[in-house]
C-alpha cells in the first residue's frame, strides 16, 4: 500500500507533468500560425508529456457516416488511426467516447477499456497497442454571454494505464480544448479578414488570459505541494519541537502537584512553576500555528509585510534541523529594514527554501566547516530603500556551468531533488517585483541573495 | 576513543542517608528545568547538564546515581554519551527520553547501557518509577 509520502511524491511528480505540459501548450497557442501546425503541436506537447499514448484531433464530417476525419496526431499507433473508425452519428461506432463526446458537447471518457461496453467495437485494436483508458474532449468553448465556439471536432487521447482520467485531469483537458477551440477561431478569423476577426482577437485576448490564470492556479498548486513536501522533510525536527515543551508542561505539572501535597506547600515555587507552563504551552502553540500556515493551500492576499518577522516565523522550523545537522547559524537582522509589500506565506517559503537548500550543501563538508549566516541589510537606491536577505553557506557551492542552471525548474544536483524549489522561490519574488540572485563566495559555498523594494 | 577524565578512580560512594543525585542531560532549558523540578519534588537531589559535552568533563557528575538525558541533542547525541561511558567502563543506569519513531536506535540505547526509554510527552509519574527502578 502506497505511503503517503508516495502519493504525494505520485501527486507531485503528476502536477510537475502536467504544469510542463500545460505552460507548452499555451507558448504554442499563443504563437501558432496555422491551425493544422497548431493542432498537431499540442498532440505532440501532449505525447511527449506522457500522461497520454497517443493523442489525436477529429473533425466531424457531413458524409452519410457522419465520419470523424483525424486532422492531426501523435504517439504510438497512428500509423493505424485512419482504420480505426469513428462517427458522430447514432450508429454502433458512434456509441464510442468520441461518438458520445460529439452528441453531448461534454467529454466522455472510460476508465477502462478492457471492461467498459461502450469500447466493443475498438477493443481488441485498442488493447493491442496497449492502451488501458482514453478520453474524448469536444473542441467547445462556452461563453460566458451563453455563445459557443464549436471548431465541431474532438481532442482524442489514450493512456497506458487504467483510470488515467480522474477529475483533476478531465477539468485540465477540458480547460485545454476550450484554450484550443479559441486559438483555432482566432486563427480562422485572422484569415478571413472580417470585421468579425477584432472580435474573435478579443476573445483570444480573453483565452489567452484565462490560459495565464491557469497557469497561475497551477503554479500556487505546485508551491503547496512543495511546501508540503518540505514539511514532510521536517517532520522529525518539527515533532521533537512539540514534544519538548509539552514533556516540560507534564513534568511541570507533576511537580506542581507533589509541592501542593506537602502540609505547607511552597506557593512561591508553584507560582513560578506554573509560570513556565504557560510559557511553554505557548511555546507548543506557537510552532504549531507556523506548520498551519505553512499548510495553507492558498496565499494570503498581500498587505505590508516585515521580513524580519518572516525570518523569525521561519528560523523555529528550520533552526532544529540545522543545529542537528551540527551546522552553526549566524543570524545578523538590520534593525531598520524598510517594510516591504507582499504574500508572508509565500515569502516565508522562499527563506524556507534558501535555508534548507543551504544546509543541505553542506552535507558533505567537513563538520568544522558547517556554519552558514542569514543577513538582512538595507540597500537605499534612487528610488527608496530596498531590503535585502542574505542567506550564506558554505557547502559545496556552484561552479559557472551550474549557475546558468541554478534557477531553472526541474534542474537539481539533489539526490532525490524535485528541482523545483529555486524555480518557486524566483518566480515568488519576481512577482513581488524584487530579484532573487545567487552569488558563489570567495572562499567557500554559496550566498543567495533576494531584494524586495520598501514601501515608502 | 578519549578516555573520560576521572575514571582513574571509582565514582565515589553517596552516603546511606544522602538522597541519590539524579544527573539530568538536556540542550533545552525549559526541558531541562522542568525535568529538575519534577525530580525535586519527590525528594531527589538533581544536577543538570546542558550537553552530553558539559556532562562528560564536569567533575558534578561523580555522585550520579541515575542518569536521566535526551537521545536528540544538538553536538553529542544521546547514544554517543551512553557509548563513551560504556567503552570507559562507567556503569550509570540510563534512562533516555526518545521521540516517536526513534525505534532502531534504542536497541543501540540499550546495547550501550540504557535502562529504560520514555517517549516524549511522558507521564512524569513514568519517569519517576523508572527512576526509583533505576536506583535501586
Amino acid at each position: 500500500m502506497p505511503t503517503h509520502r508516495e502519493d504525494d511524491e505520485a501527486t507531485l511528480g503528476r502536477l510537475r507533468r502536467r504544469l510542463r505540459t500545460l505552460s507548452q501548450c499555451t507558448h504554442a497557442l499563443l504563437r501558432a500560425e496555422s491551425e493544422q501546425a497548431l493542432l498537431q503541436s499540442i498532440c505532440e506537447i501532449l505525447v511527449t508529456g506522457g500522461e497520454v499514448r497517443l493523442a489525436w484531433v477529429g473533425y466531424y464530417e457531413d458524409d452519410a457516416e457522419k465520419t470523424v476525419r483525424p486532422v492531426a496526431r501523435a504517439g504510438d499507433g497512428i500509423d493505424d488511426l485512419e482504420r480505426l473508425e469513428s462517427s458522430w452519428g447514432e450508429m454502433e461506432i458512434g456509441q464510442g467516447p468520441i461518438g458520445i463526446a460529439a452528441r453531448t458537447g461534454d467529454a466522455c471518457w472510460v476508465d477502462d477499456i478492457r471492461t467498459d461496453p461502450r469500447c466493443a467495437p475498438w477493443r481488441a485494436a485498442a488493447l493491442a497497442r496497449g492502451y488501458a483508458s482514453c478520453i474524448a474532449v469536444p473542441l467547445i468553448a462556452h461563453e460566458t454571454s451563453g455563445g459557443v465556439v464549436d471548431l465541431r471536432g474532438t481532442l482524442n487521447l489514450y493512456a497506458a494505464e487504467c483510470r488515467a482520467f480522474d477529475e483533476s485531469a478531465v477539468e485540465h483537458y477540458r480547460g485545454l480544448a476550450t484554450s484550443v477551440a479559441y486559438a483555432v477561431t482566432a486563427l480562422r478569423g485572422h484569415l478571413a479578414d472580417d470585421l468579425a476577426s477584432g472580435v474573435t482577437a478579443l476573445r483570444a485576448r480573453a483565452e489567452r488570459k484565462r490560459a495565464e490564470e491557469a497557469l497561475q492556479r497551477a503554479r500556487e498548486e505546485l508551491a503547496h505541494v512543495t511546501r508540503v513536501t518540505t514539511l514532510g522533510e521536517l517532520a522529525a525536527s518539527i515533532a521533537h519541537e512539540i514534544n519538548q515543551p509539552l514533556a516540560a508542561i507534564g513534568a511541570d505539572a507533576n511537580a506542581c502537584l507533589h509541592w501542593l501535597a506537602a502540609e505547607r506547600p511552597d506557593l512561591d515555587i508553584v507560582r513560578e512553576t506554573l509560570a513556565a507552563i504557560v510559557k511553554d504551552g505557548l511555546r507548543a502553540g506557537e510552532v504549531i500555528a507556523r506548520i498551519r500556515t505553512l499548510l495553507t493551500r492558498s496565499s494570503v492576499a498581500r498587505g505590508p509585510c516585515d521580513l524580519t518577522g518572516v525570518i523569525r516565523d521561519v528560523l523555529p522550523l528550520v533552526g532544529p534541523e540545522i543545529g542537528r545537522c551540527g551546522i552553526s547559524l549566524e543570524v545578523s537582522l538590520a534593525a531598520n529594514l524598510p517594510q516591504v509589500v507582499g504574500d508572508r506565506i509565500q515569502l516565508q517559503q522562499v527563506l524556507l527554501n534558501l535555508l534548507m537548500n543551504a544546509a543541505e550543501a553542506m552535507r558533505e563538508v567537513p563538520p568544522v566547516r558547517r556554519r552558514m549566516a542569514v543577513r538582512t541589510t538595507v540597500d537605499h537606491r534612487d528610488d527608496g530603500p530596498w531590503a535585502i536577505v542574505a542567506v550564506e553557506d558554505a557547502g559545496i557551492g556552484f561552479d559557472e556551468a551550474e549557475a546558468t542552471r541554478l534557477f531553472d525548474a526541474f534542474y537539481t544536483t539533489k539526490p532525490g531533488g524535485l528541482g523545483m524549489g529555486l524555480s518557486i522561490s524566483r518566480s515568488i519574488i519576481d512577482s513581488h517585483r524584487g530579484r532573487l540572485w545567487a552569488t558563489a563566495n570567495s572562499d567557500h559555498g554559496a550566498t543567495f541573495r533576494f531584494a524586495l523594494p520598501g514601501v515608502p | 576513543m578519549d578516555s573520560i577524565p576521572f575514571t582513574d578512580t571509582p565514582p565515589a560512594r553517596v552516603a546511606e542517608c544522602d538522597p541519590p543525585v539524579i544527573s539530568v542531560v538536556d540542550d533545552d532549558e525549559s526541558l531541562r528545568r522542568s525535568l529538575r523540578n519534577l525530580v525535586r519534588s519527590v525528594g531527589f537531589r538533581v544536577e543538570m547538564f546542558a550537553s552530553a559535552e558539559e556532562f562528560l568533563t564536569s567533575p558534578r557528575r561523580e555522585h550520579t546515581g541515575c542518569l536521566v538525558l535526551d537521545l536528540r541533542m544538538t553536538g553529542m547525541s544521546g547514544l554517543d554519551l551512553l557509548r563513551r561511558l560504556a567503552a570507559s567502563n562507567v556503569r550509570v543506569p540510563a534512562i533516555v527520553l526518545t521521540a516517536h519513531g526513534d525505534g532502531e536506535i534504542r536497541q543501540k540505547c540499550l546495547q550501550a547501557g540504557a535502562v529504560a526509554f520514555l517517549d516524549k510527552p511522558f507521564r512524569g509519574t513514568a519517569l519517576l518509577d523508572a527512576v526509583r527502578l533505576a536506583l535501586r
